[in-house]
């Protein structure tokens, strides 16, 4: 039996409020082995970033308070304790308040998204955003499950961005080029890493940012209950590619090309 | 087991993501096959003469493009009776299955590369340089399977095609709508199913223009493809960008030109039977990585490589 959709309260009357649901990553800029011992992942000296599509997400966001479409961003975390430095970042990057959940981790998307779509109703938010994918496992699911859980429509992979009265324009990034789509307020938006530049934080909003206070909910206060529906049994490495040639002119190229059958 | 395989259907009938989808259905079971779209019903008369197809329901309605709150209250009422839903992990899909599983309360398996059994998946993660091995708990599986990692479903070889019947039920919400439907791309083979496909990379700047690439893939009969670098310095369009949060593509034939090789890209393109690679740059990563490489500036390798396939075209009967 399907989980009912909500039905959504109207825009705030005192503006609109803006979410961005932020994840810490290791640095995607690291490439990730096979731990030898335990069948984990091994991604480098464990310094987090902000997932670099989240980034955009926020920075999309503070643009909107700064030029007063919105009347405030909320920077929040659903993950590990060990978070909490990205939310200060965000803070710094423009954020108005943030907001953490902590949970256990690897908590699997949909879990999240509970979370996340209680935040939202919790909070009064108009606007929840973040980025297209975790540029770690590359799901592309959390985002899509909040809007349906919230009864909220879904602008996917955005590369362009309108907000008019009442509604969001945007324009979705498919296979077949940008295709534009509007969605009525309250929405969710996952934002493509072409939609804006991100800034960066400035020494003063770091240091100040250090004693902004958060705000926090559990899962128990927020009235969710949470299930596993997944589990992941490990990893191993794809098969590689055997080492290849070095060629020297294109006649080399093309006959190599053709010895390999890959030339009609 | 009754699968149920949706794809996105268009006045144009199937793309190659869906032909893969039923491709990887088939392998499951005999497979029910949902195509929603609007105008749709070109898609609905492919799926009916592919293999592995026992039925076609057609969800055609101007409400469906670019909402899937419209079509995935429909699915959950038809998922109890399935062992899988399963969808390309396109753009309509990767929405559309994750928010299927939030009313159902289901996690999916999205980027699905392989079928273990048991309710046991692969799936590529941190860039494609891992695979995940995921169960699924529940007596359901949502899945979304990547089309490179699976062929297209062949034709029927014998018998009728299988019946088509409308979709009942479906209302417009009212929260999404598209505006205006994408710009249809050129007559270009498409970047997931041409067997060759030459991606251009920023080493086009000093070129000025992809001129050098069109004429390539004219001469190969290849797609065109851009690196990440390629679209952010404005050669290319963002519908052509290759990489991890672009195409993701596996043809017979790779050949990066100018490309650097990040892992964001070759996260898009390892799949690839043979890489072949053209860089001034002797360190490109890229260059490591190809079956065939070689070091030289573009603005003459080019050029000279296509003489050089015109002369083999020549002396070939």
């Amino acid at each position: 039996m399907p989980e009912p959709l909500p039905s959504s309260p109207p825009p705030s009357a005192d503006g609109l409020t803006a979410l961005v649901a932020l994840r810490q990553l290791p640095d995607p800029a690291h490439p990730a082995r096979l731990r030898l011992e335990g069948g984990g992942v091994e991604t480098g000296d464990g310094a987090l970033v902000l997932n670099p599509f989240d980034e955009i997400a926020l920075e999309q966001a503070v643009q909107w308070r700064e030029s007063g479409a919105v009347a405030r961003v909320i920077a929040a975390t659903v993950g590990e304790a060990s978070w909490e430095g990205g939310l200060r970042t965000a803070l710094a990057l423009g954020a108005d308040q943030g907001v953490r959940v902590v949970v256990p981790e690897g908590m699997e998307p949909l879990n999240i998204a509970r979370l996340l779509a209680a935040l939202a109703r919790r909070l009064g938010v108009d606007l929840l955003l973040g980025g297209r994918q975790g540029a770690d496992l590359d799901q592309r699911q959390t985002l899509a499950m909040t809007a349906a859980l919230l009864g909220w429509g879904f602008l996917p992979q955005v590369a362009a961005l309108r907000l008019e009265p009442g509604e969001v324009h945007a324009g979705c990034s498919l296979e077949r080029g940008v295709e534009w789509r509007a969605a009525r307020l309250p929405t969710v938006i996952s934002c493509d890493l072409r939609l804006v530049q991100p800034r960066y934080a400035s020494l003063p909003a770091i240091l100040k940012a250090r004693r902004h206070p958060l705000i926090a909910f559990t899962p128990f206060e927020l009235g969710v209950a949470l299930s596993q529906t997944l589990e992941t049994l490990g990893f191993r490495e794809p098969v590689s590619r055997p080492p290849g040639i070095r060629v020297n002119s294109a006649a080399e190229m093309v006959a190599a090309l053709r010895q390999r059958g890959a030339l009609p | 087991m009754t699968v149920l395989v949706v794809v996105e259907g268009t006045d144009k009938g199937l793309s190659e993501a869906s032909r893969r989808a039923v491709g990887a259905a088939g392998t499951l079971g005999p497979a029910l096959l949902l195509t929603a779209g609007v105008d749709c019903r070109a898609a609905a008369e492919q799926g009916a003469v592919l293999s592995g197809v026992a039925e076609v329901l057609l969800a055609d309605h101007p409400c469906l493009p670019g909402a899937p709150e419209n079509l995935a209250p429909l699915l959950a009422n038809l998922a109890p009776a399935c062992s899988h839903v399963l969808a390309p992990a396109d753009a309509f899909g990767a929405t559309l299955i994750p928010f299927l599983g939030a009313l159902l309360g289901v996690g999916p398996v999205t980027e699905t590369t392989a079928f273990l059994g048991d309710g046991v998946f692969e799936r590529p993660c941190h860039a494609a340089r891992l695979v995940a091995r995921v169960r699924v708990l529940g007596r359901l599986a949502l899945l979304t399977v990547r089309p490179s990692a699976f062929s297209p479903a062949p034709p029927r070889r014998d018998g009728p095609p299988a019946p088509i019947r409308p979709l009942p039920g479906i209302r417009d919400h009212g929260l999404c709508r598209r505006l205006r439907p994408a710009q249809p791309l050129g007559e270009r083979p498409d970047l997931e199913s041409a067997r060759i496909a030459v991606v251009g990379g920023r080493g086009l700047e000093e070129a000025g223009s992809f001129a050098l690439m069109e004429a390539l893939a004219h001469r190969l009969n290849a797609a065109v493809g851009a690196s990440r670098g390629a679209v952010d310095a404005e050669l290319a369009s963002a519908d052509l960008q290759v990489g991890q949060t672009g195409r993701i593509i596996a043809p017979d034939l790779y050949l990066g030109v100018g490309v650097s090789g990040s892992l964001q890209h070759v996260a898009g393109i390892k799949e690839a039977r043979v890489i072949a690679a053209i860089n001034k740059d002797p360190a490109a990563p890229l260059l490591a990585m190809a079956d065939v490489a070689w070091v030289a500036d573009l603005r003459q390798a080019v050029p000279e490589l296509l003489r050089a396939l015109q002369n083999a075209a020549d002396a070939s009967p």
